[in-house]
């Protein structure tokens, strides 16, 4: 009993710390994305960055970073000590980000072919000419990644080395696992009927990013609720632990809508499917034959990542072309591998880079 | 002079007299009378043909309508789609509002709000079983003498078997179907909602979304054109073969 009341007064004393501290916050005090970068192309609202680095070059050739689309890039750089491009260019790498902005209407039929052989290879161009280099380095994150081994096989010659991180490939790898925490997309996606995601689409035009956030949230329903009135009163004790929750909640709030297009191509030939690993894909009119991704690759996965399963990462070494293939496994979840303090994975990046 | 003229020509002459005159009259009354039961016998012909064609089948359609199966089994589109149909009429030109699109509105309103009821009573047993699993860990933990010590370790535990519980349930078939009508519904809800936006933009001289729609389509079309034009000039300044020579190439062939 005593206990008890000893707990529910320290619980109420924390509650008044955390409100202290969000009483002496504005919306502007919480800035993400802060490394100084520069615009370099833009194109339909489509951006390319590079991000200003001082540091020695250790990969002489530039990498391209392409981020998924159902989030902001800007995760890859949250905070000074979380930031993973920040954390590339400090470990020798010279940076690129695709900024895919926040698309609207006007964007609704853009489908793989224009995110592929439009503004990828047009940002893959300007990039080429500047350096006056054949091929570039292309690191591809989650749905960044697949639409970065879709660029490598229909442009083999432009890619010099591809990277993905925690990029499904088997969209159907997780259908032997029972576990509740995993896989879930999966099972929601493959649970709708094709008529559901064309009038989905009909309606929304877009995916609107709500509806992304919603599915994430019902990942784990009861966190995603007590999140404000456990995790943050938690985080309000410290205020670096609270700007880091803070920070990431801003990501979060900022989801981009999905171009309709291709969310139809996405859900129903990806998920759906499974065309890319059935070598069936087909971009443009031209078959995605992974067949042709001969340049070194590097995947990168995490045994842990319960949004994208392991074993839809690691089905891609029995199907692209490349004689010299790496995994790297990694722990952490999906999201966390990114914003985690450790720079061990872009020093592991920048390492196999320089030795390729 | 001619007949309308003359003052007489539409009395009865004086030379009819009276009787005459009174025998006119009745046969005018009568003919009104008959004129009247006829309008009366037609409009209870066309009152009984509706009460047989429409009153019955609007009665009972409206009679399930208040039916509590309905309501918890929330399958509200096949009525909402009988009541349409047995409210609607041939197709008329020039009758503005012949699609009866208040009706479309409504079902796909009702149809959500039916779903979301739905979604809660397929919810609330879950947390009944939530509280049972919580009880029957408390229990068993009691019982190996590992109890729960504190409030805070006990909330961590009810969070803990409420998550898994709600995931589980995310992840069944009960879930997956509710979640499917769900999407169905309010995409419906949408498109109907933007039929009645699109009544009122034309009213006020408005792009529509269906036409702004076809803009961006053709937008996108001529930007893919750009893109491609812009590729083959860039490498025809390199001086390289673009993909549109072959097929020059073929045709001067064919000609020399």
């Amino acid at each position: 009993m005593i206990a008890g009341l000893t707990e529910l007064i320290d619980f109420s004393k924390r509650v008044a710390n955390t409100a202290s501290q969000l009483a002496s916050l504005r919306e502007a005090d919480v800035e993400i994305a802060q490394t100084p970068r520069e615009e370099i192309h833009r194109i339909a609202g489509r951006t390319l960055y590079r991000i200003a680095a001082n540091d020695p070059r250790r990969v002489p050739t530039p990498i391209l970073v392409a981020y998924a689309m159902v989030g902001h890039w800007r995760v890859l750089d949250l905070q000074d000590d979380r930031s993973f491009v920040r954390n590339l260019v400090e470990a020798g790498c010279d940076v690129y980000v695709i900024d895919w902005g926040h698309p609207t209407p006007a964007d609704q039929f853009d489908d793989f072919g224009d995110l592929v052989n439009s503004y990828m290879d047009t940002f893959v161009e300007v990039i080429r000419e500047r350096h006056g280099i054949p091929s570039i380095n292309l690191l591809g994150i989650c749905q960044g990644g697949v639409l970065s081994l879709c660029y490598a096989a229909l442009h083999p010659n432009n890619v010099r080395n591809l990277i993905t991180v925690v990029a499904p490939i088997d969209f159907h790898a997780d259908q032997h696992d029972e576990r509740v925490e995993t896989g879930f997309m999966n099972v929601w996606t493959r649970g709708l009927t094709r008529d559901d995601i064309d009038l989905l689409i009909q309606a929304m035009g877009n995916i609107p990013g709500e509806v992304g956030g919603t599915m994430f949230s019902l990942m784990t329903p009861f966190r995603t609720l007590a999140k404000y009135n456990l995790t943050l009163i938690q985080a309000g004790q410290d205020r670096d632990t609270l700007m880091n929750f803070l920070r990431m909640e801003k990501w979060l709030a900022d989801r981009p809508d999905h171009p309709g297009a291709a969310a139809q191509q996405w859900l129903k030939e990806l998920y759906q499917d499974n065309k890319l690993f059935r070598g069936e894909f087909v971009i443009d009119g031209r078959l995605v034959d992974l067949g042709a991704v001969v340049m070194p690759v590097l995947n990168i996965y995490s045994e842990t990542d319960t949004i994208i399963h392991p074993l839809a990462s690691k089905a891609m070494r029995c199907r692209v072309g490349s004689k010299d293939y790496s995994e790297l496994p990694v722990s952490g979840g999906h999201i966390g591998i990114l914003v985690a303090r450790s720079k061990r994975l872009a020093n592991s990046i920048a390492t196999w880079l320089a030795q390729h | 002079m001619n007949s309308t003229d003359d003052p007489k020509a539409d009395t009865p002459s004086d030379s009819a007299g009276p009787a005459s005159v009174t025998a006119s009259y009745m046969q005018q009354t009568l003919e009104l009378w008959n004129a009247a039961i006829g309008m009366w016998g037609a409009w209870a012909q066309a009152a009984d043909v509706v009460s047989r064609e429409r009153g019955l089948a609007m009665g009972k359609s409206l009679g399930r309508l208040f039916a509590p199966e309905l309501w918890n089994s929330g399958e509200f589109g096949p009525l909402l789609e009988e009541l349409r149909q047995t409210m609607s009429l041939p197709q008329l030109a020039d009758v503005p509002s012949e699609k009866l699109f208040a009706i479309d509105t409504f079902a796909a309103t009702v149809e959500v709000i039916g779903l979301l009821q739905r979604y809660m009573s397929i919810s609330l047993p879950l947390w009944l079983s939530a509280s049972r699993q919580f009880q029957a860990e408390i229990a068993a933990r009691g019982k190996q003498g590992n109890g729960v010590k504190s409030p805070g370790e006990a909330l961590d535990l009810w969070n803990s078997i409420v998550d898994r519980t709600l995931m589980q349930f995310n992840r069944s078939g009960e879930f997956a179907k509710i979640q499917q009508r769900m999407l169905r519904a309010s995409s419906q809800y949408r498109l109907e909602l933007r039929k009645l936006g699109e009544r009122g933009a034309r009213f006020f001289d408005m792009p529509t979304r269906t036409e702004m729609t076809d803009v961006y389509r053709r937008l996108r079309d001529m930007q893919r054109e750009v893109q491609k034009m812009r590729r083959e000039l860039s490498t025809l300044r390199q001086g390289k073969p673009t993909a549109a020579d072959p097929v020059q190439s073929e045709v001067r062939t064919r000609k020399s």
